[in-house]
């Protein structure tokens, strides 16, 4: 018993449904906040990233039209300068009208493709032909377009200022040039800055959330943006100290260059950013620039034709928006989800375990010694079979103990009675001291049995209601996809009908040991049972993929029994197979004839059993290992039920195998014949049966039994039997022990078991046959689970008068030791010339 | 079931921590992915080299193919791009401070040398300091250096004798490569000298008279090294080199191939020809100290006399603008369109030439100025177009090609000639103008000496505010256009050819992030069993 602790504070004391509520409330709250950050955040750069990728692609397909269109001006500028007129005008020839009709050409080539003007110059910038008088005569060496031009280059050009016509104007110019390669002048084209703003502005494919669009130049120039038009020529940031006084000098933006000076709305980095891509192309084409509070991001797309980014921004502040508004929503069901997990769990913990701690309050009364209390469970699901089961150990627990209070009530009685008769003999008392002794003990016995079988279903029960809870909680969370909660139900399901089958399988067990199970026989054809058995189970065995093949031999008679318990066996043995053996491998049912036997046989390819554990697999609560029952779960009933079912029947169950990793054989053998009632014992020889009348209760009065048996049940219940028929038992638990009483004299007749650890019965037998004097002559009898004719012959031959079946009827037992004793009376007679033919 | 409970709280504690971790941590922050920050593995990258370096001393003045290796092997403290706008390269920012007087560099951290060493400031303070009263790219910055302070390792603070604009770029071009001072006793013309730099790549091989190589310096402080090595290929027939290209032998030619060759070049797929406006110019040079130069009347008359488109045309196929003017129309804010030669008019110069007393002969010659170029190809083509169009006015010049290196002892330290073509790069700053035209110019070299010019140039470099200075430059090429010292032919483009499996280039895909010749991110995807 732990030390009572103060208060509520320990977490082992809390309810369940606290600790549950508590537990699914926070396991549900955290991954549920942390999920929705999860994910606002996931949703977050996700958001960012479909924005960037979509402002690139709109930067580059608005790139490309700003490109196709300077492509365009500038071949139309080429297809000037290679006009055969402007060579041979620029080469000096004289041709009448060839000036005039140059300058047509030009017109139209300016009214048909959208230039401000076209002109010509020869090789030292001076106007010959232009779209317009006021250009002839004007000289532009000094300009870089003519330059460009002149030195070989068709290009375009940073936005110049043009003094005359105060405007900013791009040019495109090309070389002319003699078909030697010799260059004699230039032709160019100038172009307003509102042809690219319309280009820029035709692009509305943004996504709506604040995008726009801006041209600028290597140096970090605005040189359009449609939604401020007041930016256009302004730095994105600060322009080195000698680049603004040279664009200053040049005025190269005409009077509108002094706003170079300030920069509004900088975005530093950029320009850098912007050089880089025009080196590589392959560059990061995104980059998040910061403008003091206001964030944003860019995608960029250099230009081929020039040197110019064009590039899409998108205020963070827009993206962002929309996700926290999602976070937030996503927050505040979280929460709610969490209450309602929390809540459900309060409330379902408490309708699962509210019977529990009735059933708990029931025991714990019981213990404390109040008798009349009651689980009182009305419900029928496996929790209201517990309590049952639970309220009828307490009734037969009642009922011994009401025994005990009256027998000690009559003891008390009789004390009472003698006292008044003075006294009573020494004898008398002392027996009756004996008397009382023994019942205490029992009742003590039972009592520790109650401990025990408690404490045991209520581990056992937990377990699979660990992982039901674990499963609900996982659901409860909303966290499972569709085929992580068809999983979950699975489970849960398994789970509980795995509990079912605990509380079933106890409810067995409770039967077998209070005696309360019986048997509805009939006439049963095994075929049919197994058949009906493999049927069961083989949908476990084909999630595994395990193979079951039966092998009924033909002409198998029917047998005495009870089909539920047949088919219980039956199933038993196969979800067992099932369970040990891993996928893919198989399990091979035989059913045959063998003798008087019918045998049923499940051989598997599982893990096998260590050869040390083979003699335990039918106990109670027995599995191979901590390890095992952790693998393979269970409360290992299954087989001590099957145990005791196939005895019911007056059958054999044992199991065989090679060792772990050989896998398993269990076979059952059930008597063909009639049997199973004591008037008609299978294995007894008909010769015997004469010497089996039993005459009355008291025919084995002044015979001194010795019994070996390793089992204690068998230890303690023989010894009553026997004395039923007045016998006197001595007790042993093994073969030395035996030996040893034996030794010491006073043993009419020894019933020994033949599975005994260390030494077995045949061994034992063998060494009471070596003994001196009259010892080695005691008749015995060999009380075994091995029932088979082959083990009846090896008992016989190796110097047992006879052989019985466990589990054996009381009065069968008690007129076979009468049989044997008068057998050796008999023996004693001829013991003069029987001797030398029996070595 | 005592015991559990704590072991219960610890499980869920445990599973909202293993949750926790499951969330990512934040979004991508700002790092560029995709660059050769993994060093090597970017092939071997062939470039032709017209000729073998003297010595890998990056600053010395007499070794310019040293300096096309320069950018590889070593750092500066800060560098140019091809567009000349500033890098960060050894210093990673900087400030200006007491109006243009003092620099303060903050040096990049753990930077190591090749072998190993760790770059401290005391470095660059021993470096600039050892350039002191040499001869260098560099020298007018270096001159002006007042006192180097290091008051920590990754720190220089640079004082100035005087407010002078030009000094980050003078820097940042040429000739202030930092060195290793724990090597200062080393002598890099001894036999088993070899270079110790900060660059992306570290000397390997020197077969002399054929190849040198480069390898990859996986420990490079900044991105790259994509390559793993450099070889560079020594060939001085300046029709090799695109032949090597073409036959897949050589990836890239540094030196310009002829013009004339370029339409040629641009049709084979395997090539890519860049063309792009350069600061490089080309100009006729009168020694002023010999009659009958000395005579401006004679100098108009041949500006006068000089058809520069025809030349551009002739002489450089058409790559390239006429010169006009003084400077380099590439550095726009530093050109003066206004301040141009006289118009051409041959008429007008046979005019001059009759006042100035140079009347012609009977075979209609006037006279026979000797007129050296270097044998680089443009040069040699531009000389005869020169010579072609002068005789139109009756000036014989007699065309001397010279070796590159006896052209230039011959102009810079003999000054023995009358006339001379001059190239070279005009940038990246108009103080260029003081070093071709100030009376204490380094490639003055004409005898020219004008106090007017020289004010206006030191107030060019003086004031910090570049709108005043490029008033003062404008003004300083008016001056020049007055006195023409000089006469401008052209404007030079800038070729780069190259094979199509290179990427990443100074002047192509990494324009704008390595100055020029640095091949930290070039990469050569050769096609495997491809090009021979």
């Amino acid at each position: 018993m732990q030390p009572k602790r103060q208060g509520w504070l320990h977490w082992s004391d809390w309810p369940w449904a606290a600790k549950l509520a508590l537990l699914l409330g926070t396991l549900a709250i955290v991954p549920l906040s942390v999920v929705t950050l999860y994910s606002a955040a996931v949703a977050r750069s996700e958001l960012t990233a479909a924005t960037r990728a979509q402002n690139l692609q709109q930067a580059r397909n608005t790139a490309q039209a700003i490109d196709r269109y300077l492509e365009t001006v500038l071949s139309d500028v080429r297809v000037i300068a290679l006009a055969p007129g402007t060579i041979r005008l620029l080469s000096g020839s004289t041709e009448p009208q060839l000036e005039s009709n140059v300058s047509l050409f030009l017109v139209q080539m300016r009214d048909t493709h959208g230039f401000d003007a076209l002109y010509l110059t020869d090789t030292a910038g001076t106007v010959r032909v232009a779209t317009a008088e006021r250009f002839l005569g004007r000289t532009y060496l000094a300009s870089r377009w003519f330059l460009n031009a002149i030195s070989g280059n068709a290009s375009f050009n940073e936005p110049r200022w043009d003094p005359e016509d105060r405007r900013v104007y791009i040019h495109a110019s090309a070389p002319v040039r003699e078909p030697d390669g010799t260059i004699v002048g230039t032709a160019v084209g100038r172009i307003s800055m509102a042809s690219i703003d319309g280009i820029i502005e035709g692009d509305t494919g943004f996504a709506g959330r604040g995008e726009f669009g801006v041209l600028w130049d290597s140096d970090g120039i605005r040189l359009s943006h449609p939604t401020r038009p007041d930016l256009r020529f302004q730095a994105f940031e600060k322009l080195a100290p000698d680049v603004l006084a040279r664009l200053q000098v040049e005025q190269r933006f005409g009077p509108r260059t002094r706003d170079l000076v300030r920069v509004t709305l900088p975005f530093p980095g950029l320009v850098q950013r912007s050089l880089w891509l025009l080196y590589n192309r392959d560059a990061d084409p995104h980059v998040r620039l910061a403008s003091g509070e206001r964030v944003v991001y860019a995608s960029l797309a250099p230009l081929r034709t020039t040197r110019w980014i064009y590039g899409v921004f998108s205020p963070e502040e827009a993206i962002l928006a929309t996700v926290r508004r999602q976070t937030r929503r996503d927050l505040f069901l979280a929460g709610l989800t969490a209450a309602l997990a929390a809540a459900v769990a309060f409330f379902a913990a408490q309708w699962v375990t509210r019977p529990l701690v009735r059933v708990g309050q029931a025991a714990q009364a019981l213990a404390a010694g109040d008798m009349s209390r009651r689980a009182g469970l009305t419900q029928r699901d496996e929790v209201g079979r517990l309590g049952a089961a639970f309220d009828a150990m307490a009734d037969s627990l009642a009922a011994k103990e009401a025994e005990l209070r009256e027998h000690a009530d009559h003891l008390e009685h009789r004390v009472e009675r003698q006292t008044a008769a003075l006294r009573a003999s020494e004898e008398e008392l002392r027996t009756l001291y004996q008397s009382e002794q023994e019942l205490r003990r029992k009742a003590e016995e039972a009592n520790r049995l109650k401990d025990e079988f408690l404490s045991t279903v209520s581990h056992e029960l937990r377990t699979p209601l660990n992982a039901i809870l674990g499963w609900i909680w996982l659901l409860a969370s909303g966290k499972l996809d569709p085929e992580g909660a068809r999983r979950a139900f699975a489970i849960i399901e398994r789970n509980a009908r795995a509990q079912s089958q605990i509380i079933d399988d106890l409810l067995d067990v409770s039967r077998i040991i209070t005696g309360k199970l019986r048997l509805k026989l009939q006439r049963v054809e095994l075929k049919q049972i197994i058949e009906a058995a493999i049927e069961a189970v083989r949908p476990a065995a084909d999630a595994k993929g395990i193979r079951i093949e039966y092998r009924p031999a033909p002409g198998v008679p029917p047998v005495q029994g009870d089909p539920d318990r047949l088919q219980q066996i039956v199933w038993n043995l196969l979800s067992n197979a099932v369970k040990f053996t891993p996928g893919e491998g198989s399990v091979e049912v035989r059913l045959e004839r063998s003798g008087g036997q019918a045998r049923i046989q499940v051989a598997d390819t599982g893990i096998g059993i260590r050869r040390d554990f083979l003699n335990y697999v039918f106990d109670r609560f027995r599995q191979a290992d901590s390890s095992t029952t952790r693998a393979h779960g269970g409360l290992g009933l299954g087989l001590s039920i099957v145990r005791h079912l196939v005895e019911l029947h007056g059958g054999t169950a044992r199991a065989q195998s090679e060792g772990e990793g050989q896998g398993a054989t269990f076979i059952v053998e059930i008597p063909l014949t009639p049997s199973l009632s004591a008037t008609s014992a299978p294995i007894t020889p008909p010769r015997d049966e004469v010497l089996l009348e039993p005459d009355s209760d008291q025919e084995l009065q002044g015979l001194q039994v010795l019994l070996v048996d390793d089992e204690p049940d068998v230890r303690e219940m023989l010894p009553h039997l026997l004395e039923q028929f007045g016998a006197s038992v001595r007790v042993t638990a093994s073969a030395i022990e035996a030996l040893e009483a034996l030794r010491q004299g006073n043993v009419d007749v020894l019933v020994a078991d033949i599975g005994m650890p260390e030494e077995d019965g045949y061994s034992l037998i063998g060494k009471v046959r070596e003994l001196d004097g009259d010892l080695r002559d005691i008749p015995a009898i060999a009380l075994t689970a091995y029932a088979g004719e082959g083990d009846r012959q090896r008992a016989l031959e190796a110097g047992f008068q006879m052989h019985l079946a466990k589990p054996v009827e009381p009065r069968e037992l008690a007129s076979a030791v009468a049989a044997v004793a008068r057998m050796a009376v008999h023996s004693d007679n001829l013991s003069a010339s029987g001797k030398g033919e029996r070595t | 079931m005592p015991g559990s409970a704590p072991s219960l709280w610890r499980g869920v504690a445990l599973l909202a921590l293993v949750f926790s971790a499951l969330v990512p941590a934040g979004c991508g922050r700002g790092e560029p992915s995709g660059l050769p920050e993994g060093k090597g593995g970017g092939g071997v990258f062939r470039v032709v080299l017209p000729s073998e370096p003297r010595t890998l001393d990056p600053n010395s003045p007499s070794d310019e193919i040293a300096l096309l290796l320069a950018p590889n092997l070593y750092n500066r403290l800060v560098a140019l791009d091809m567009d000349s706008q500033l890098l960060p390269d050894l210093a990673e920012s900087w400030e200006i401070g007491e109006a243009g007087r003092v620099y303060t560099f903050r040096l990049g951290d753990g930077i190591r040398w090749h072998d190993g060493e760790l770059f401290t400031a005391e470095d660059v303070r021993w470096t600039l300091e050892s350039l002191k009263g040499r001869r260098s790219l560099a020298a007018e910055a270096i001159r002006r250096i007042a006192r180097i302070e290091t008051p920590d390792a990754r720190t220089v603070v640079i004082r100035l004798t005087e407010p002078w604009a030009p000094f980050l770029t003078t820097l940042a071009w040429n000739g202030a490569f930092i060195l290793p001072r724990h090597l200062a006793n080393d002598d890099p013309s001894s036999p088993s000298w070899r270079p110790v730099g900060t660059g992306p790549f570290k000397l390997g091989e020197w077969v002399r008279g054929r190849s040198l190589t480069l390898e990859a310096n996986r420990a490079y402080f900044k991105p790259g090294p994509a390559l793993d090595r450099v070889t560079y290929i020594l060939e001085p027939d300046s029709d090799e080199g695109p032949a090597l290209l073409t036959s897949g032998a050589a990836d890239y030619v540094i030196v310009r191939p002829d013009l004339g060759r370029l339409p040629g070049l641009a049709r084979d797929p395997q090539l890519r020809v860049l063309t792009s406006p350069g600061e490089g110019r080309s100009y006729l040079a009168f020694n002023l100290r010999r009659s009958p130069f000395s005579d401006r009347r004679v100098r108009e008359a041949i500006n006068r006399a000089l058809d520069r488109p025809a030349l551009v045309e002739r002489a450089l196929h058409g790559y390239g603008a006429p010169g006009y003017g003084f400077y380099t129309p590439s550095v726009p804010w530093a050109y003066n369109p206004r301040a141009v030669v006289p118009g051409f008019a041959p008429g007008r110069a046979r005019e001059l030439l009759d006042r100035a007393g140079l009347v012609p002969d009977r075979r209609g010659i006037r006279f026979e100025p000797q007129l050296l170029t270097p044998d680089l190809g443009v040069q040699v083509e531009i000389a005869r177009e020169v010579r072609r169009q002068l005789l139109e006015v009756g000036i014989a010049a007699r065309v001397e090609v010279l070796p590159h290196p006896e052209w230039g002892e011959r102009i810079l330290q003999i000054r023995d000639f009358e006339l001379t073509l001059m190239g070279g790069n005009h940038g990246p700053d108009p103080e260029n103008l003081n070093v071709r035209f100030g009376s204490q110019g380094s490639l003055q070299f004409m005898g020219y000496a004008s106090p007017e010019l020289d004010a206006t140039l030191a107030e060019g470099a003086r004031i910090p505010d570049l709108t005043r200075r490029a008033l003062a430059y404008g003004r300083a090429q008016e001056i020049l256009a007055r006195d023409l010292p000089i006469a401008p032919l052209a404007e030079i483009v800038r070729v780069t050819v190259y094979r199509k499996e290179v990427t990443g280039l100074p002047q192509v895909e990494a324009r704008g992030l390595v100055p020029l010749f640095d091949f930290s991110l070039v990469r050569v995807d050769r096609p495997p069993g491809g090009a021979p």
